[in-house]
Order: structure tokens, then C-alpha cells, then sequence
């Protein structure tokens, strides 16, 4: 058997049934509150509410320092084999917390809360800019792609640190970095910075989505400016793929959280043990996701009528899955955040484990400061049904946009595959 | 390499009353002891008093041979895949490897030198709540989970 995950090797512990039932009480309430007649109109779907004040805050030239030295660290890896340097095997290396940990989990994370900074930190568009690629912007062909291109990446991201053995090895994990630079680099000069990013850096939708969420935004001067929560997100533009990407990223976390549940392993038996095995179970899981979520748009776009088509309602409701990709994401990844997170600290004095001690933190061991599970149980139940919650609030408020009056009706569909995502969280969760 | 040094790290609340080891216990951080014992030699009764009931036993050689919880032959690993504890309990697992390798906890973050065919009592006090993998360097291999309950 292989050790999931770059990082870590730590996992939670299963969600004890009292508190399971708590929570999924709490969805039931909660779902028919918010669906009652609190809600009868739409109020979120003419976007970003901005009061016209903006705040400036100098933190570019800082952010984009910080990435473009992460992206060298990370690359860096692939130099100590190369002269025969030693790695020290207790110490680990920067790599893994800074692309599972910081990159992967705590950029998106904040992003929710306090906007999109990863335009700043990109090191691929700080890096095309140093050296001048990619100038000529070329919409055509990469705008018909819209999302398919970095959903596909995705994919392979979430395959490399889910399913492949070699996720948590420095020197493979710069390599692919390398790899992955020199992608970027040659579809930024190919067809601009801009339109590259967009289409095949897939970091970029990723923290573009999530922090859609967040209340603040910036202007078109990157000025911070308060809009409201929520309220980007329903304004997100529709480009082709965008309900793939975001069934990407619930089933991804799915797939993760699943494969250490006992019952996932009851059903898979020995696939589990293989890598080509894992590999086939997170396509299998990727497709259910997919499959669930456009039968709920198809089943949705004949209740309304038939004028609309299930692809068209699949991609106005993309949307409304996001909070929950991140409610999942949150719940399955916070503890390996805030313990194996303090890795960096460590990390940031042996960057390269050759046994360095740059800062004196280099012996620095993780501490576990919450001692019992309870309440990581009920964090994780609370993000499973808060997320719930703002897709089930958001799918409600575009459905009597959409819809009209018959919101409720056409949404029968969403709100069977919404509680049935919540269920699969729990489930999760409970192992 | 840490030539048969056996660094232990452990968070331990439950067991750390000041004993012999205490010279070692202000390193790193208050609520870590940190126990450093020498490894056995094969043959030799070597663990140490002062890592008592807080640490690795480290490997030992008595008339009663030990049973064997966890067997690592050719890569293969054989045993149960997970051991169960309540937290605040004591971690008790004899391993025994055909090669010469290094087995780690991972959180409690215990590294030890496994000698091939010298059998080993993994042994600690788990006062942090969670599932924690052991694995072996070699190939990465996982030996089994520690499922701490509490």
C-alpha cells in the first residue's frame, strides 16, 4: 500500500455518529428555511454591489517576490540529485508544503475571505513578464476551449498528489513544476499572457472561482473594493467547461476523502492498492460526480418547461457548486493545513533537507495544539453544511431569476442532487 | 544518516515526569520530550532506563522471543493494517524487518533504524488524537496505521 497525499500522513478520525446526526438534521432545517418564504426573489443576481469607496493596498511587488521564489524553491528540488547531494531523511523539504499546502490549500482558502490575490502571486505571469512572452493576446481558439483545458489539468494535479506514489518526493515534484512552467510559458507566447493563463494555467480559474466568494473584489485599478459576499460568483462568466471544472473540484476532494472511508474500501476492494486501481477510481468518481450533477440540470430543464437545454442549465447553476467544492475541500484539508502547514516553518530554515539550519527552525516539530477530535468533527460537519447551505441559497436565487415563480418547482432536481452531495460529505466524513 | 541514534519526539503529556531523560526534555519545545537512547546491538539488552514507559523500547533481545505483531519480508508487508489505542494509551507493536531500514511514524514523527531480522517494540504514548501512518523508507512502504481514539 501507498501513502496518499504529498504531505502528512495524518488523517481524521471518522465523525462520530452523534455528531453526523446533527448535521444532517441541521441541512433539512436549514434547507427549508432558506427555501421558505424568506426567499421569494432574486437577490444576488445582479452582481458586485461596490459603495464606490476602494482602498489601496500595496502588497504586488511583495506577492509576486513571495510566488516566484516558491515556484524556485519547488524547482530548485531537482538540483541536489543532480550534484549528488545527500538528502537528510528526517528532515522533509520545502516542496511538498509549499505546492500541497500553501499553493493547493491555503492560497484558494484565504481567497474566499479576502479576494483574489493569486493574480499577484502567479510566479508564471510574473515570470512571463520578466522575460517578455506573451504580449500579443489571441482570444480565438483558447476562448472555444473556455475551461476544458484546465479542467483537464486539474486532473492530472489532483492525480499526482491523490493517486501517484511519487506526490510526496521533492525531486519529482520539481520536475513536474519545471514541466509544468515550461507549459505555461510556451501557451503564453503561443497565445498570450492572459488568454494562457486563463486556459491552461488551471490555478487560475481555480482561485478565480473560489474567490468569487469572497465580499471583496478589486477595480479595474486593483484598488480593493467591498461588493458584497456571493456576489461575484453569480456574475462568473460562462465560459465552455465551467460545470466541469467545478465537478472537478468536488469530486477530486471526494475521491480523496472517500478512499480513506471504510465502505469506499468495502465496495473497491484491492483497486485501492494499485496506482493504475486509484487511478481508475477517481475517473469512476469524477464521472458520477458529473453524471449526478447533469442529470440534476437535465431532470431541472424539463420541469421548466423544455425551452431550455440541460447543457444551458448546467451551466447557469456551475456556480452554486463551488461553495460546496470548497466546503468539502475545507472540511477534508483544514487540520492538515494548520498541523502539517507548520512544516514551513521548519522547512524555510533546510529547504532542500541537506541538513541545513539557515533560521535555527530547522528541527521544528508540528504541534498538534488541538487535542481532541470533537471539535474538528464539528468544524468539519460545519463547513459540509454551510457550504450546502450558500449552494442550496445560490441555486434558489438563480432558479427564481431563471425560472420565475416556478423556481421552486424546476428545482426539485438541484435540491435532490444538493442534499445528496451533503450526503456524500457526511458520509465522508464519517468513514 | 543518524548512525543507530534514535531520536525520539513526542508530544507526551501522560508520561513525562522527570526522570532520567531530563537533561534532553528542554530541547525544541515545552511539550516535547525528547528521549535519545542508543540502539541495540543485536545481543545486547540495551534499552535504556531513562526511556521508561515515555518512549521506544528499542530492540531487545530476551529469552522469551517476543511475538510479532508486524512481519516486513520482501516488501510484503504482514500484519493487521491498522492498530487501534485510546488516546492517552500506550502504543505496544513488535516489528520485525528482513532488511535494514528506517521506520517512521508519521505526526508523532518517530524515526527509527529497523536491523534486518532484530525484531523491534515500537512503543509510545499517543496523546494526539487521529489516524497516523508507519511506514518504512525503503520503498515507501506502509507498514500500518496507528488509529488513535479520543
Amino acid at each position: 500500500m501507498i501513502i496518499a497525499h504529498g504531505i502528512g500522513g495524518r488523517a481524521d478520525l471518522p465523525v462520530s455518529l452523534l455528531v453526523l446526526l446533527v448535521g444532517a438534521v441541521a441541512v433539512v432545517v436549514i434547507t427549508f428555511v432558506a427555501l421558505g418564504s424568506l426567499w421569494t426573489r432574486p437577490r444576488l443576481q445582479e452582481g458586485p454591489r461596490t459603495d464606490g469607496r476602494s482602498w489601496t493596498v500595496p502588497v504586488r511587488a511583495g506577492l509576486a517576490t513571495l510566488g516566484f521564489l516558491g515556484l524556485l524553491l519547488v524547482i530548485g528540488q531537482v538540483v541536489p540529485p543532480m550534484v549528488g547531494a545527500e538528502r537528510v531523511a528526517t528532515r522533509a523539504t520545502i516542496a511538498p508544503v509549499t505546492v500541497w499546502v500553501v499553493f493547493w490549500l491555503v492560497v484558494p482558502f484565504a481567497s474566499a475571505v479576502i479576494g483574489n490575490w493569486y493574480t499577484d502571486l502567479n510566479p508564471w505571469r510574473t515570470l512571463a513578464g520578466a522575460v517578455g512572452i506573451g504580449r500579443m493576446e489571441r482570444v480565438g481558439l483558447p476562448t472555444r476551449f473556455g475551461l476544458w483545458p484546465a479542467s483537464l489539468l486539474f486532473v492530472v494535479f489532483a492525480w499526482f498528489e491523490l493517486v501517484s506514489p511519487r506526490s510526496g518526493d521533492p525531486t519529482s515534484l520539481g520536475a513536474a513544476a519545471l514541466g509544468y512552467t515550461v507549459l505555461l510559458l510556451v501557451a503564453m507566447a503561443l497565445v498570450g499572457r492572459e488568454t494562457g493563463l486563463a486556459t491552461f494555467d488551471f490555478f487560475t480559474p481555480y482561485n478565480r472561482l473560489i474567490s468569487a466568494i469572497s465580499p471583496l473584489g478589486r477595480d479595474d485599478r486593483g484598488r480593493v473594493v467591498w461588493r458584497g459576499w456571493l456576489r461575484a460568483l453569480t456574475v462568473i462568466p460562462e465560459r465552455p467547461g465551467l460545470w466541469m471544472f467545478a465537478v472537478v473540484m468536488i469530486a477530486t476532494v471526494s475521491f480523496d476523502g472517500a478512499a480513506g472511508a471504510d465502505w469506499f474500501r468495502a465496495i473497491t476492494g484491492t483497486l485501492g492498492d494499485s496506482t493504475l486501481g486509484r487511478t481508475f477510481l477517481l475517473l469512476a468518481v469524477i464521472i458520477v460526480v458529473a453524471l449526478a450533477y447533469y442529470t440534476a440540470c437535465a431532470v431541472a430543464a424539463s420541469l421548466s418547461g423544455g425551452s431550455w437545454s440541460a447543457a444551458h442549465v448546467a451551466q447557469r447553476f456551475a456556480h452554486t457548486l463551488v461553495p460546496i467544492a470548497l466546503a468539502y475541500a475545507v472540511s477534508h484539508y483544514f487540520t492538515l493545513v494548520i498541523f502539517e502547514g507548520q512544516q514551513l516553518f521548519a522547512a524555510v530554515s533546510d529547504p532542500f533537507g541537506l541538513g541545513w539550519d539557515l533560521f535555527g527552525t530547522a528541527d521544528f516539530r508540528v504541534r498538534f495544539f488541538v487535542r481532541t477530535s470533537t471539535p474538528i468533527w464539528l468544524a468539519q460537519v460545519t463547513f459540509i453544511v454551510g457550504g450546502h447551505l450558500v449552494g442550496i441559497v445560490l441555486a434558489h436565487d438563480r432558479s427564481l431569476q431563471d425560472f420565475g415563480r416556478d423556481a421552486l418547482r424546476s428545482q426539485y432536481a438541484m435540491l435532490v442532487l444538493m442534499i445528496a452531495l451533503t450526503s456524500l460529505g457526511l458520509l465522508i466524513l464519517s468513514g | 544518516m543518524r548512525n543507530g541514534v534514535i531520536v525520539l519526539l513526542l508530544g507526551i503529556t501522560a508520561a513525562c515526569g522527570g526522570d532520567g531523560s531530563s537533561a534532553a526534555t528542554t530541547a525544541l519545545e515545552p511539550t516535547t520530550t525528547t528521549t535519545t537512547s542508543t540502539a541495540a546491538e543485536p545481543g545486547t539488552a540495551s534499552s535504556p532506563a531513562t526511556t521508561a514507559t515515555s518512549s521506544i523500547t528499542g530492540s531487545v533481545t530476551s529469552t522469551i522471543p517476543p511475538v510479532i505483531d508486524v512481519e516486513l519480508s520482501n516488501g510484503e508487508v504482514t500484519g493487521p493494517e491498522v492498530f487501534e489505542v485510546a488516546l492517552g494509551d500506550r502504543v505496544d507493536v513488535w516489528v520485525v524487518s528482513d532488511i535494514d531500514d528506517e521506520m517512521h511514524v508519521h505526526g508523532y514523527d518517530i524515526f527509527v533504524d529497523l536491523e534486518a531480522g532484530v525484531p523491534f517494540n515500537l512503543g509510545f504514548v499517543a496523546d494526539v488524537p487521529g489516524i497516523f501512518a508507519v511506514e518504512v523508507h525503503t520503498g515507501d512502504t506502509r507498514l500500518f496505521d496507528i488509529e488513535v481514539a479520543g
